[in-house]
């Protein structure tokens, strides 16, 4: 049985302007001490998962609308709130994005460290700062002992985010969840972090579940691969077989549109257009209008349906275009000209 | 400077048409956009309870300006051998110790109230925005200076400034408005200036700076309509803290003189004689009452309305 | 249009000519002075954000500004636009030292050179039309173009970035970022000028849509004969876009040459352990190549460290004499210079 598996997910914000569906049934499965990362731009639905299985989710506006994610047998979704309270902290812990605001700048060090340590177990202060050093000695951080009794200013942005990686891996959790963890720091501290996580990982056999826009940071770290899009999966599998056999054409595409050190060439390739607005209902394919291949016809009806191609690899199977012919073929270095606004405000 | 890069920019369109001629864009073609003013006005729409306010404010203000040339009385006209007399057909809202019309003086009081209100407000927010925004953008030593003046106007006992005045120049109505309006713009210019501090270091105020506008511009056209949201809800607010004032005043006897009345005058005489003559400090109070609580409410839409926080949950 | 101010700059011993090359900045220093303690009258330190950075930028060319967050790279390119006054050093641009004119001439040369933020949810007006945003910069090099005219100039800079005309009476907070960027990017163009500074233009943007703005703005560079200093934190981008790159660190150049030297051919050690940090969308390379793997954050440009300044992050070595010798930026290879400290030099 594996550790968390999320079926067909679905969560909406129910705003004044109308209802955004932000997460349109999204389903995965994760095995313990694997990771999984979760790739999409803004808006794609990759963090509103993630707070929705945290439940985390601000409700209103926000509500669960559907599916299950059942974690070591019990679904997460329709827990209540004590049970729900002994596992968040302890079994699955969070790393934010940024590194400056989710630590509390009026509290040292050691008491936010030990707050969920004493808060799970019991143990006694002593042994609760003494663990703290230990989980910060772990990540890196020279002069554990001393530095534990600092405050949050006292660190640097990297040095914080180490922290904020001791603080989540205390309680020795079965999941971690990170949210962008490198996205706010500089490349060289990147490297470092998630290097940390790694190490920290294989230490304790946790199971990640890592929140990125960035390919190369997945290329790096993950052992499966989750592409969202407009609120959707585009395509799911290993990383091998996603970067290496990408099927769906925004994952195609997506790979060709980055600058990296490798490719060298004058011109990039561009994907037109804007990501959808999912405030407004999207008829078949989420990328069906920026979506570089030959239109085959008009998109209707629901999402397409994941379809598996081998072995665990799935991919939304559009029916409303043709993608047989290889990505470079198709897409163009062309600025293209806006013709869509994105959605006036009213 | 050389004129090179000019056709650089024009080198799409070959013979740039005249200027005189059919545009090629015609102005039908334009996609309208909203403003974020259209769109709080859209908002507070919603709102029905600042709606409502709004317009029973309205309805105030249009009795007191048209209601006392409709009304068949004079305020200041006397009928001793009539004296008090309680709401009747004739006089609707009863008559005062001296004979006069109650409905009328209700009227022109609320006349000189909302008077005092829009004059100092618009006088307050006049000084306050310009000196806030001009502080708040030069930074520095000009605003060290500006602000700790600012600072010895506020530790000014305000009665006293408003007594020194008073006796300097004689008793004048005009004179309370500049009083008040010299009291009212020492919040409104730190506000201001708050909000300017935090709008300078947006980018959108570096680029007019690197496109070369001049100070009086930015301040003009770049600072002042991005604080306007917080000050027009500001502004809503002062105008009733404002009444009171003068009320609080007039109640001294430093504010408006009979025969003149304000509403704090009138709620002044009618508490005098509250107990025989309970209709002469209903009536007043009532009008108060009513238009502080309209324009608190309206001030409160105002704020959900225009913080762009609220357009987006 | 400003022609009062042609004799301005002065006749100095500039290792490179100021009046031949089109952008000059000879021993810039930028610093912040952060004031004496109340109490104590002791000086709250200095942050040297620019610390002597001589460099020229040849007409029609993209140079890349790569760097980390701190290493002065956005100070550098508002001390270029004058938005913030260089503490000494020269800066010329086309022959005329802009560090020499006063507040209120440089209001005047401004129109020569433009700014490209990196938000482009705070670099415009909100209360502004982008009609009215673009007409008000055209304005600083036209002033009497109105009504059609100036709706039809307004027109064709929105052509220019891709946009469709019919937009332009909307405000900013009806566009997306990747359409508010390009109207940024029509609004640096507006005052026809010779120079844009970009500062991180792409990285608040959507992975899909940077490549859009980033060929746009390579297009642009090369059809207005425009030149370009590009700021950013990421090399790849850098790589694609400059003709040459500058690697900074700590309010100094470490590296610069042409971009395919430096990025094929990397002299300074912070310059491949900053490649080596960019992970690759490939996971069989992720998995087998080895990285240079810095120590620690970047200093703070605070009391930055002595000598070499990057002796604490050093990999490789720590040699005490690091500390002591002043490394120069010195030509090493044929228009590759790096700064010549032999311990942080590729043994090659």
């Amino acid at each position: 049985m594996p550790l968390l598996e999320v079926k067909d997910l679905k969560t909406s914000f129910y705003t004044r302007d109308g209802v955004v569906r932000a997460v349109d049934g999204v389903s995965f499965s994760l095995d313990k001490g694997e990771t999984l990362g979760i790739v999409g731009e803004s808006g794609s639905g990759k963090s509103v998962t993630c707070y929705s299985l945290m439940r985390l989710i601000p409700e209103p506006p926000g509500r669960i609308d559907g599916g299950t994610a059942m974690f070591d047998g019990r679904d997460l979704l329709t827990m209540g709130q004590r049970e729900l309270r002994k596992i968040r902290g302890k079994r699955i812990s969070m790393i934010f994005q940024d590194p400056m605001t989710s630590l509390n700048p009026y509290l040292r060090i050691s008491t936010q460290l030990t707050e969920a340590l004493r808060l799970h177990y019991d143990i006694d202060k002593k042994a609760a700062v003494n663990k703290a050093i230990a989980a910060l000695e772990e990540v890196g951080i020279p002069e554990a002992a001393k530095r534990v009794h600092n405050y949050p200013h006292e660190f640097s942005g990297g040095m914080r985010q180490r922290v904020m990686i001791a603080m989540a891996l205390i309680t020795e959790p079965d999941l971690l969840i990170a949210d962008e963890p490198t996205t706010a720091l500089d490349v060289t501290v990147q490297a470092q972090i998630m290097d940390i996580i790694k190490k920290r990982q294989e230490d304790l056999g946790t199971a990640v579940i890592l929140i990125t826009h960035d390919l190369g940071v997945v290329a790096g770290t993950c052992d499966k691969v989750n592409v969202m899009y407009g609120g959707r999966m585009m395509e799911s599998g290993t990383a091998e077989q996603v970067f290496y056999n990408a099927q769906h054409p925004y994952t195609r595409s997506l790979q060709k549109t980055i600058p990296s050190l490798q490719t060298k060439g004058e011109q990039l390739y561009t994907i037109p257009g804007l990501p959808p607005d999912v405030s407004k209902p999207i008829h078949g394919c989420a990328f069906y209008p920026r979506c570089p291949y030959p239109k085959t016809g008009l998109p209707e009806g629901n999402r397409p349906d994941l379809v598996e191609l081998n072995d665990g690899h799935c991919y939304a199977d559009c029916r409303f275009c043709d993608s047989s012919a290889p990505i470079e073929s198709v897409l163009s270095t062309d600025v293209p000209e806006e013709t869509e606004a994105a959605g006036a405000a009213e | 400077m050389t004129d090179h890069s000019e056709t650089a920019v024009l080198a799409s369109e070959p013979a740039p048409p005249p200027a005189h001629s059919a545009s090629e864009i015609a102005e039908e073609e334009l996609v309208q956009g909203s403003s974020l003013w259209k769109d709080a006005w859209s908002r507070l729409k919603k709102n029905k309870l600042a709606v409502a306010s709004l317009v029973i404010f309205l309805l105030i203000v249009v009795a007191c300006v048209v209601g006392p040339w409709i009304v068949p009385y004079d305020g200041q006209e006397q009928d001793l051998f009539l004296g008090a007399t309680a709401p009747s057909a004739e006089h609707w809202f009863g008559t005062d110790t001296l004979g006069r019309d109650l409905l009328v003086r209700t009227l022109e009081g609320g006349r000189i109230s909302l008077m005092v209100g829009l004059v100092a407000t618009v006088v307050s927010l006049a000084i306050g925005v310009i000196y806030g925004a001009t502080a708040g953008y030069l930074g520095g030593k000009v605003d060290s200076t500006m602000m700790r003046f600012v600072d010895l106007l506020y530790a000014l006992p305000f009665t006293i400034f408003v007594i020194l005045l008073m006796v300097a120049f004689g008793r004048s109505m005009w004179l309370m408005f500049v009083a008040i309006g010299c009291v009212e713009w020492l919040s409104m210019a730190r506000i201001v200036r708050a909000g300017v501090m935090g709008l300078k270091k947006q980018e959108f105020v570096e680029a007019a700076v690197s496109l070369g506008y001049s100070h009086q511009r930015i301040i003009l056209r770049h600072l002042i309509p991005n604080v306007l949201g917080p000050v027009i809800v500001i502004a809503t607010l002062t105008v009733p803290a404002v009444m009171l004032l003068e009320a609080f005043l007039s109640f001294l006897g430093l504010g408006v003189q009979p025969p003149n009345a304000s509403w704090g005058v009138l709620i002044n005489e009618g508490q005098q004689n509250m107990e025989i003559f309970p209709w002469l400090l209903m009536f007043p109070a009532f009008f108060f009452a009513l238009t502080l609580f309209c324009l608190n409410f309206l001030g409160d839409g105002l704020r959900d309305a225009l913080d762009p926080k609220s357009a987006k949950d | 249009m400003s022609d009062q101010n042609e004799a301005v700059h002065h006749e100095a011993d500039v290792p490179v000519d100021p009046r031949r090359d089109f952008l000059v900045l000879d021993d810039v220093h930028t610093h912040f002075d952060l004031g004496t303690s109340f109490l104590t009258r002791e000086s709250k330190g200095v942050v040297k954000a620019v610390d002597g950075v001589t460099l020229t930028v040849k007409e029609g060319e993209i140079l890349g500004l790569v760097g980390e967050s701190g290493c002065g790279k956005s100070t550098l390119s508002r001390t270029i636009m004058q938005l913030i006054r260089p503490t000494s050093g020269r800066i010329f641009l086309e022959g005329k030292e802009l560090s020499a004119l006063s507040d209120k001439d440089i209001r005047h040369e401004r129109i020569n050179f433009q700014m490209i933020f990196q938000d482009p949810y705070a670099s415009l007006n909100p209360r502004m039309t982008v009609l009215d945003t673009l007409a008000e910069a055209i304005r600083t090099r036209h002033p009497n173009v109105k009504g059609a005219g100036m709706r039809e100039r307004v027109a064709d800079l929105l052509r220019t970035v891709g946009m469709n005309p019919n937009q332009m009476k909307r405000y900013p907070h009806e566009f997306s970022g990747g359409q508010r960027q390009r109207v940024a990017i029509a609004r640096a163009l507006a005052p026809e000028p010779k120079l844009i500074i970009a500062d991180e233009p792409v990285s608040a943007l959507d992975v899909s849509i940077q490549s859009q703005i980033l060929n746009l703005l390579k297009r642009l560079t090369r059809e207005m004969g425009l030149t370009m200093i590009f700021i950013s934190h990421d090399l790849s981008v850098v790589r694609y876009i400059a003709d040459r790159i500058a690697v900074m660190y700590l309010g100094r150049i470490l590296e610069l040459g042409e971009a395919s030297e430096v990025v094929d051919h990397p002299l300074h050690i912070y310059t491949r352990a900053l490649m080596s940090a960019i992970p690759a969308p490939d996971p069989r390379t992720e998995r087998t190549r080895s990285r240079i793997v810095l120590q620690g954050d970047p200093p703070s440009p605070l009391n930055p460290p002595q000598g070499c300044n990057f002796w604490p992050r050093s990999p490789v070595t720590h040699d005490e004499r690091m500390k002591h010798e002043e490394p120069v930026l010195t030509e090493l290879r044929p228009g590759h210079f790096a700064a010549n400290c032999p311990f942080c030099l590729n043994g090659a």
